[in-house]
């Protein structure tokens, strides 16, 4: 049974390995939060994102999310991750999932001494060739009536492209296709990450949506 | 006894008639020359002397160049003259409710129009007090004392420093001895600028000047005030107030802000008074990239210099760069006074740069304590600092003469931090009671009296024992009053990390529920800024475990406000300076103890412990922790006093070598040759290597060495 609570200690057990294992260098603790018919546990939130006015992808949605500090955790090269579940009667009803990169290769160390934020301002303001073109990959999960789209799926280079993701994702999900594809030292240093539970979830991708490229993966 | 503080008037040779004339009277009191400056409804009105005495009252002094004739029309000017200063300064207190009694001012200005002589009676004008510099003592004892109970609040409203504490309402405090209860007698308490900082903020010489403080002794009050007095005074002159930690700007431009009101009404021109970062950041400018762009040079950004530089000599480098490309140039100067706070974090380049720009005769102002010096260069002597002239004369000499500006001013009383809490600073900062020795000591052994030491025994010669400890009057009365040494610094070591967390929880529950604090009146210090932001989760998990609501200041821009209402501030030591709380927990103090680089860690320390207003926990964890207790049990065990051998100048270069900062190529030599030893007497221990194996002459070398350091 999912409860929120569960959620919610699976969620901070992650953050706290994270940091004590400096991967992450800074991180907001998981909270629970009602949300519509919803109990979402997700990270405080200060600010309302408006993310209809910055567009996906862009170091301005990126710094907008660091001001906000509308993250999970941020990692030790500046990615940041977003994780945030809906739970209704003990079932996953919603999620946002995101690994969102950081535009620059920035110096690990200032990283660390300095506020976030103000290095990255540094960087965007200077004619640095530091820039890298790495897109978000944000997991969504949500039931909307009508929607022409899988219920799950993915959202890369453009908030309008979700490709279909065969079911919603539980954290184990998430964290292995991040780390084992994008950071695979520490994915082979760390055990907790390879042992991180993938918990089966019901599928909801559509016969259709079946039939085009999408993501899936068996149950371990 | 008189005070004189020398503000700028324009009449100033006869205003220094008047204080050599107070002087021979032998009246206790201040002469405030020059100073305040009074707005009305439709002009600025400068004063050229107030003189405060219990004695006389309140007089405001203003000197006519020529004596009226008889049935002169320039008679009613005086009267004039008198009514609009009278009015102005009546006002001016009338705003302070402390200083009304019913309807009326408790206090009633006089104002003396002085004379070059009086040949002919006035015409009968009501009221009108005239005097020559000699008649000065006949009218003066014709005027009535105030009442003294006026006295702190009226010195409050001339020295604008009645809304300079926010008063907390702390309406939740219901016991009467809780620390909250506490807090609030003291933020009751009447601030009025001392003796000193009276200088440093009105005093400014036609010269450079220095003002060293102590932490807590209002050094950014002054220089605030001090800018907003020039800018005032002179609103035609450009003047620059810069600093180094991002997060004054806001602290600095609401305290100009609120002085530029109280003088004069209005709010300040940001285009002549700018309040600048020294170097700048992509959204604020920066004196130096003022500079740069004055000179049609590249601004260099901090990626550019951080690469050709180094993280560290950053700022250091495009200042060389700056000051190498601008030398054979004829350029402009750009301000007539510039103010530096922080200076002991700034680099001499950039000094000789602002000395470069600033017009004759170099109003440069800069503030400083060595102790809270966090970044990598010892604040140098002033020829290496400004610079020397071809013969090698220094550019900026410092004297204090009699009867002028002082030039070089050290505020001696801390106010912010109780004495038990500094002598600690002090003795952990300079590791007066280390076992392996002092760390670092002033060079100028004068600073001690200065800062408000004095001996107790003993003599502060170099190789003589000496015993230090802090004046009485170099803090506030109401420390003993209300504090006592054992709960005002606690000190505290843990097993590991995770049960300091802990334990700083269950004591921030403790002075939450029990001890009437509010979140806000706590702060917590992370001395180590690599790994602030991951061990400030572990303490704000541990704190949310207790219900208490915590946020990690500073983690993602300079710009967050460091206290929010409602939660408690968890900070690293870089975000924290210029910051203070009532209760501040430094933890982690095992990372300053020893190690490389460890006057800058003792620095840190001291900049942490000198946070605190009232109470400061130093918790740590492991053995280096147990060590840091024996030094802040023999600071206890000798009476909150300072017992040391004063080292010979020789031996302070020394000292400074020994602890200095590192470049990170330094730090990887001696990483490397730690390990090759370690690895060496692990090797002979275990018997994997024989000494023999070692060729003799790099062994009685190494021996040599050794007993030579030892020695």
């Amino acid at each position: 049974m999912i409860t929120t609570r569960h959620v919610r200690n699976h969620i901070q057990n992650l953050i706290d390995l994270l940091i004590s294992s400096k991967i992450a260098i800074t991180a907001n603790p998981a909270v629970i939060v009602s949300h519509d018919t919803a109990m979402r546990v997700t990270w405080p939130m200060k600010s309302t994102l408006s993310s209809v006015l910055i567009p996906f992808g862009t170091i301005k949605e990126y710094m907008r999310i660091l001001e906000a500090r509308a993250y999970s955790a941020v990692l030790f090269d500046g990615a940041l991750l977003q994780i945030s579940y809906d739970i209704v009667h003990n079932r996953i009803m919603g999620h946002r999932l995101c690994y969102y990169p950081c535009p620059f290769d920035i110096d690990r160390d200032l990283l660390l001494e300095e506020p976030i934020l103000d290095i990255v301002e540094a960087y965007a303001s200077s004619e640095s060739t530091d820039v890298r073109l790495r897109s978000p990959i944000r997991f969504d999960f949500s039931r909307r009536e009508g929607a022409t789209y899988a219920s799950s799926h993915v959202h890369l280079l453009w908030s309008h492209c979700r490709c279909p993701v065969f079911a919603p994702l539980s954290l184990g999900h998430f964290v292995r296709f991040v780390f084992s594809n994008f950071y695979p030292d520490l994915w082979c240093r760390h055990s907790f990450l390879q042992e991180w539970p993938q918990e089966p979830t019901r599928r909801t991708i559509s016969p259709d949506q079946e039939c085009s490229l999408h993501f899936t993966c068996r149950d371990a | 006894m008189l005070e004189v503080v020398h503000g700028k008037s324009k009449n100033s040779l006869a205003v220094i008639q008047i204080a050599d004339k107070l002087q021979t009277m032998g009246v206790d009191g201040t002469l405030y020359i020059g100073y305040p400056i009074l707005a009305s409804a439709d002009e600025t009105i400068f004063i050229d002397a107030l003189f405060v005495s219990r004695e006389h009252g309140l007089v405001v002094f203003d000197i006519s160049q020529e004596a009226p004739l008889p049935g002169d029309e320039s008679w009613n000017g005086i009267r004039d003259k008198q009514d609009s200063l009278f009015f102005a300064l009546s006002n001016n207190l009338g705003r302070h409710t402390s200083l009304r009694a019913g309807r009326k001012l408790a206090i009633t200005p006089n104002v003396i129009s002085i004379l070059p002589d009086i040949a002919t009676s006035p015409p009968n004008l009501g009221g009108l007090l005239i005097a020559t510099v000699d008649s000065l003592p006949s009218v003066l004892s014709g005027l009535a004392p105030f009442n003294q109970e006026y006295e702190r609040p009226l010195n409050a409203a001339l020295q604008r420093v009645t809304t300079l504490k926010p008063q907390k309402k702390r309406s939740a405090v219901q016991k009467d001895n809780s620390r909250g209860a506490i807090l609030r007698q003291i933020e009751a308490s009447i601030a009025n600028l001392d003796h000193w900082q009276k200088r440093a903020a009105i005093e400014t010489p036609d010269s450079p000047q220095r003002i060293r403080g102590l932490a807590g002794s209002g050094k950014t009050v002054v220089l605030a005030f001090k800018a907003a007095y020039l800018h005032t005074q002179y609103p035609d002159w450009k003047i620059a107030l810069t600093f180094h930690t991002q997060s004054l700007y806001q602290q600095l431009t609401e305290l100009v802000r609120r002085f530029t009101y109280e003088h004069a009404n209005d709010e300040p021109d940001f285009e002549m008074l700018q309040i600048m970062h020294a170097w700048g950041s992509a959204s604020k400018p920066g004196v130096y990239a003022k500079i740069a762009e004055h000179t049609n040079c590249t601004v260099r950004d901090f990626l550019y210099a951080k690469s050709k530089y180094g993280t560290k000599e950053a700022f250091h480098g495009v200042c060389v760069e700056l000051l190498n490309a601008t030398k054979d140039d004829d350029i402009e100067p750009i301000w007539d006074a510039v103010l530096i706070d922080e200076a002991q974090d700034l680099t001499s380049p950039f000094f000789r740069l602002i000395y470069r720009f600033t017009k004759s005769p170099k109003r440069i102002i800069w503030v400083y304590d060595e102790l809270q010096n966090l970044g990598d260069h010892i604040m140098p002597d002033l020829g290496e600092l400004f610079g020397r002239d071809a013969d090698g004369t220094e550019l900026v000499t410092l004297e204090n003469r009699l009867g002028e500006p002082t030039q070089d001013i050290v505020l001696p009383v801390c106010y912010r931090n109780t004495h038990w809490a500094l002598t600690l600073a002090h003795a952990l900062g300079f590791g007066i009671y280390r076992d392996e020795g002092i760390v670092q000591l002033f060079d100028e052994r004068s600073l001690w009296d200065n800062i408000g030491y004095r001996i107790v025994s003993g003599e502060l010669l170099p190789g003589k024992e000496v015993v230090l400890e802090r004046k009485p009057d170099s803090y506030p009365k109401y420390f003993l009053e209300l504090l006592n040494e054992e709960d005002a610094v606690i000190c505290k070591g843990f097993e590991s990390k995770q049960e300091q967390a802990q334990h700083v929880a269950t004591e921030i529950s403790r002075n939450l529920k029990e001890d009437e604090l509010e979140p806000d009146d706590i702060l917590i210090i992370l001395p180590n800024p690599l790994t602030a932001k991951s061990e400030g989760m572990l303490v704000s998990t541990a704190l949310a475990q207790k219900g208490i609501t915590s946020h990690i200041a500073g983690v993602t821009t300079s710009r967050d406000e460091m206290f929010s209402a409602g939660s408690v501030a968890i900070s690293n030591i870089y975000r924290a300076k210029g910051n203070e709380a009532p209760m501040v927990y430094v933890l982690n103090c095992q990372d300053c103890f020893g190690g490389n680089e460890l006057i800058k860690l003792r620095n840190t320390l001291f900049t942490a412990i000198t946070r605190s207003r009232a109470w400061v926990r130093l918790y740590g964890w492991g053995h280096e922790m147990k060590s840091l207790q024996e030094e802040v049990d023999q600071v206890r065990k000798s009476s909150y006093r300072l017992r040391f051998r004063v080292p010979s100048p020789d031996e302070l270069d020394r000292l400074r070598m020994i602890h200095r900062d590192l470049s990170s190529k330094e730090k990887g030599r001696i990483q490397a040759a730690k390990k090759q030893l370690g690895e060496i007497v692990e090797s002979i221990e275990s018997g994997q290597m024989m000494l023999e194996d070692i060729p003799p002459e790099l062994r009685e070398a190494l021996l040599k060495v050794l007993n030579t350091q030892q020695s």
